[in-house]
């Protein structure tokens, strides 16, 4: 029984990270209309950032976090900005295409910032330790992330639903003009957005670096996990992608305690599975 | 008018240019090396991969990015076959069936969905394929593959494609009957009903044709013609390893499709060509030969959005030379050769 | 005159709390010209859509000489030859006039799948496409790419769209929408005659009163989701309801 719990547990820890990724993404989508695939480099970054300011130079952990959200925030700024905003309403080849040559581009460059091999940092001093949950000691930190997770949940929740900016954001997703003929700056809304959907994705990464290595290579591995956790769930849905996510991880964890040969392919199973059952996500809409 | 003269009517030059270009791919062998072989080979095979991916996306606007999959499949299959049986046309055809098989059963999941959505299943699944073919080592040799493939013979014994020469004329004539019958295809009814499910869907229902079928059928024939890349590939490289189905290869055709055109029959055979040169090019001067190749896949797509290469070079072709494509027999003026 | 050619019982389609038709019975003559006019929002093209298989319905059947077509998909709608056209343009863009027209009919003779001959080799199908070109008055563009053509070509070519499978039962989504009157009249002529030559039943949404009224030989008055009432033109005219309902209009 503890193991159960305490598994579950694990896997809620990786959902967490799994989530802001796919929240970052299901934003820029449902936004901005850009699949982005791109956004898993985005949380690759928020790693290595957080070990440049934390680790490298020693800065405060929340000081690091923080310094860390706005640099990624500025490179998904000039993403949006230059590369972006031209081809919004080119057909979707051309968005892939040019998000997946952000992927090579920015995977070469961290090689070339911060060197081939993988990073990690230490933990900080006042996460370190454990908790006893059901009688097994769990990491304190893995605490602070479903926490923090979850906090996440809700401030976005509320911040589209109750906040100005945020109903905006819901009217230009559903109708561009309409939200514009009533005033609303698209572009400068749409850019805010984005950079807000970056900087989800960096927290991710940011957060992961005490537990998990960062290295090349970690963007396009955890940008594919978002997209199965996108279509569980139902695309442009932010519910979705918390529930989605929810699944991918704490499967995968009792996946890996049971029956570790399918570890690798389990969420391919149980998304082809939803596809068969409900093929719009499960809070996804028929078209 | 002389018969050359007849041949530089601007309507022939097309088709002076690829008869040109076909003899040319014959007599590449008689003067130059092996390396140079192989390269063309390779170019060969990828524009067959590249012809997959446009099929489903610039002829029934489908984007998949898990095409390695099937390429793999048919990687992989050609590769046991010829280890058991070494005889090369069983090992290549079984290898484009298992191909075929796969897409029609992964395809009934893909086909229901539209563009954004389809582009996110397939890249899941054809990461799935590679996730079981890390796994799966006792049937595929997991992270390091299957290897020792043989170049195996060609019916019998004296027509041996162990040689480089002979195995590249036999990949030579199976890539231009394939492309022979992709173009027959696209310009077939078939092929008409798939660029009316591209240009709108819900208008192709109304003239009762049925989307989810005619897709799926779409969706198999590019599986097929992805299976036939890969086991091309197989015994020329004579080992298949699991990176073939990672979906950092299946992006690579469709870049290359989009930088050719893919609203051209030779947009995405010109793409495969260029992206291949281009990345054997980059790499000789740097490690960060990624940085590079993604850095002119934005330029180029910035500049040429849709229409890619082929297409900006078809119009600027046609307006210089003034040519005017109307007339006789019905000639269609979007998709040209 | 009791002859019906479809027929519609008991119809309820709701979108979330908005119910946008509200409990429709209907009985469609053959062989005539049937107008569905209604101010907008009245749920005349979400009739269609739950006809022609866009849209599924709650409540209700709908029949076509007998037969339940309630849940048929589109396509199989077709091929029981049963048509529309759309509201919002819904052509081929990237395709020519000519291969616009030449996809219906190659799919009406069951030709849509070959893959290896020329679609243009097919001298029936080239034949009947011409046909219904010169039907429409689009012959001479049949070389143009449809997303080029002005707007007025662009609705006679959805027109082309809907008859080339030869339908029995035609709906026709406001086909002289944006239209000027030599090109709504051109409309009008096409119509009444396809209707007399193919022997097609034809049921027109529109708003053109002038169109309406000399097309129809059967109005019926939509309001809310519901059919307010329905007769002949005059009757229609003379209507105090309908007058209400078109508040200040010319009829």
């Amino acid at each position: 029984m503890d193991t159960i719990v305490y598994q579950g547990l694990t896997g809620l820890t990786a959902a967490m990270f799994l989530w802001l990724v796919s929240a970052g993404l299901t934003i820029a989508f449902g936004v901005c209309g850009i699949l982005n695939i791109a956004h898993g480099v985005l949380y690759m970054f928020g790693g290595y950032f957080l070990f440049t300011f934390y680790q490298l130079l020693g800065l405060n952990f929340w000081l690091s976090i923080l310094l860390t959200l706005i640099s990624v925030g500025l490179i998904g700024l000039v993403m949006e900005l230059g590369f972006l905003r031209p081809i919004y309403k080119e057909p979707i080849g051309i968005q892939l295409v040019l998000t997946f040559a952000f992927v090579w581009i920015f995977d070469d460059l961290a090689k070339l910032a911060w060197g081939p091999v993988s990073k990690i940092v230490a933990m900080p001093r006042f996460f370190e330790g454990f908790i006893r949950i059901v009688g097994r000691p769990f990491p304190i930190y893995s605490v602070f992330i479903i926490g923090t997770g979850i906090a996440m949940a809700v401030f976005i929740w509320l911040l589209l639903d109750k906040t100005w900016w945020g109903k905006s954001i819901r009217a230009s997703a559903l109708d561009r003009e309409m939200a514009s003929a009533l005033g609303i700056n698209i572009r400068t809304l749409f850019s805010g957005a984005f950079v807000f959907a970056a900087a989800i994705a960096a927290l991710g990464g940011a957060l992961s670096v005490p537990l998990r290595v960062v290295g090349p290579g970690i963007g396009g591995a955890i940008i594919v996990q978002a997209f199965v956790v996108t279509v569980i769930g139902g695309l442009g849905n932010l519910k979705g992608a918390f529930v989605g996510a929810l699944i991918v991880g704490v499967v995968g964890a009792f996946c890996t305690l049971y029956i570790p040969v399918f570890e690798m392919f389990i969420i391919y199973i149980i998304m082809a599975v939803v596809l068969l059952i409900r093929p719009q996500g499960i809070f996804g809409e028929i078209r | 008018m002389s018969k050359l003269k007849r041949l530089l009517v601007p309507k022939r030059i097309p088709f002076v240019f690829w008869v040109t270009l076909i003899i040319f791919l014959f007599v590449i062998p008689q003067f130059s090396g092996k390396y140079t072989i192989y390269m063309v080979m390779s170019i060969l095979i990828f524009s067959l991969l590249c012809l997959s991916v446009n099929l489903l996306l610039g002829y029934t606007g489908l984007l998949s990015f898990g095409q390695a999959g099937f390429y793999a499949c048919g990687a992989y299959g050609c590769g046991k076959i010829l280890l058991i049986f070494p005889q090369l046309l069983p090992g290549i055809i079984g290898g484009v069936v298992i191909a075929g098989v796969v897409a029609l059963i992964l395809g009934y999941f893909c086909v229901r969905h539209t563009t954004i959505y389809f582009a996110m299943i397939t890249l899941a699944f054809g990461m799935m394929v590679w996730a079981l073919a890390m796994k799966l080592r006792e049937i595929t040799g997991g992270e390091d593959g299957l290897g020792g493939i043989p170049r195996a013979i060609l019916f019998i014994h004296s027509l041996n494609m162990e040689p480089m020469e002979n195995y590249y004329y036999f990949v030579l004539i199976i890539s231009l009957i394939a492309m022979f019958l992709f173009h027959r295809l696209v310009n077939s009814p078939l092929g008409l009903t798939f660029k009316g499910i591209r240009d709108s869907e819900s208008r192709i229902a109304c003239t009762g044709i049925s989307i989810r079928n005619t897709r799926l059928l779409c969706f198999t024939i590019a599986g097929m013609y992805a299976g036939l890349a890969g086991a091309l590939m197989a015994p020329l490289e004579t080992r298949v390893t699991p990176v073939c189905a990672h979906w950092a290869a299946s992006a690579e055709p469709v870049a290359a499709t989009i930088i050719g055109g893919m609203y051209t029959f030779a947009g995405p055979l010109a793409g495969a060509a260029i992206f291949f040169l281009l990345k054997d090019i980059i790499v000789r001067f740097t490690e960060y030969w990624l940085l590079i190749l993604g850095v002119i896949v934005i330029i180029l797509v910035l500049t040429l959005r849709a229409q890619g290469l082929a297409g900006v070079l078809q119009q600027s072709l046609f307006s210089r030379l003034r040519l005017n494509f109307e007339g006789s027999r019905n000639e269609r003026s979007d998709i040209k050769h | 005159m009791n002859e019906v050619i479809l027929s519609i019982k008991g119809l309820r389609k709701s979108f979330g709390d908005f119910t946008a038709i509200n409990g429709i019975e209907l009985n469609l003559r053959p062989n005539i010209i049937t107008s569905v006019i209604g101010p907008n929002g009245a749920g005349k093209t979400t009739l269609i859509n739950l006809i022609s298989g866009i849209l599924h319905p709650e409540k209700g059947r709908i029949f076509f000489k007998g037969e339940d077509i309630t849940h048929l998909p589109t396509d199989k709608l077709v091929k029981k030859r049963i048509t529309r056209s759309f509201q919002i343009m819904n052509i081929f863009p990237r395709l020519t006039v000519f291969q616009n027209i030449q996809l219906p009919v190659l799919s009406l003779l069951g030709k849509h799948l070959k893959w290896f001959s020329r679609s243009d080799d097919h001298r029936d199908v080239t034949g009947e496409v011409n046909k219904i070109l010169e039907e429409v008055s689009l012959l001479d563009k049949k070389n143009m790419l449809a997303g080029e053509l002005s707007h007025g070509d662009q609705r006679l070519l959805e027109l082309g769209i809907a008859i080339a499978p030869r339908p029995e039962l035609c709906f026709l989504d406001e086909p002289s929408s944006g239209m000027n009157p030599s090109e709504s009249a051109r409309v009008l002529e096409l119509i009444k005659r396809l209707a007399t030559m193919e022997k097609t039943t034809f049921v027109v949404v529109e708003h053109d009163m002038d169109l309406v009224f000399s097309l129809s030989d059967w109005i019926i008055v939509m309001n809310k989701g519901e059919i307010v009432t329905e007769g002949e033109p005059g009757q229609i005219r003379e209507n105090k309801e309908v007058r209400e309902i078109y508040l200040g209009e010319e009829l």
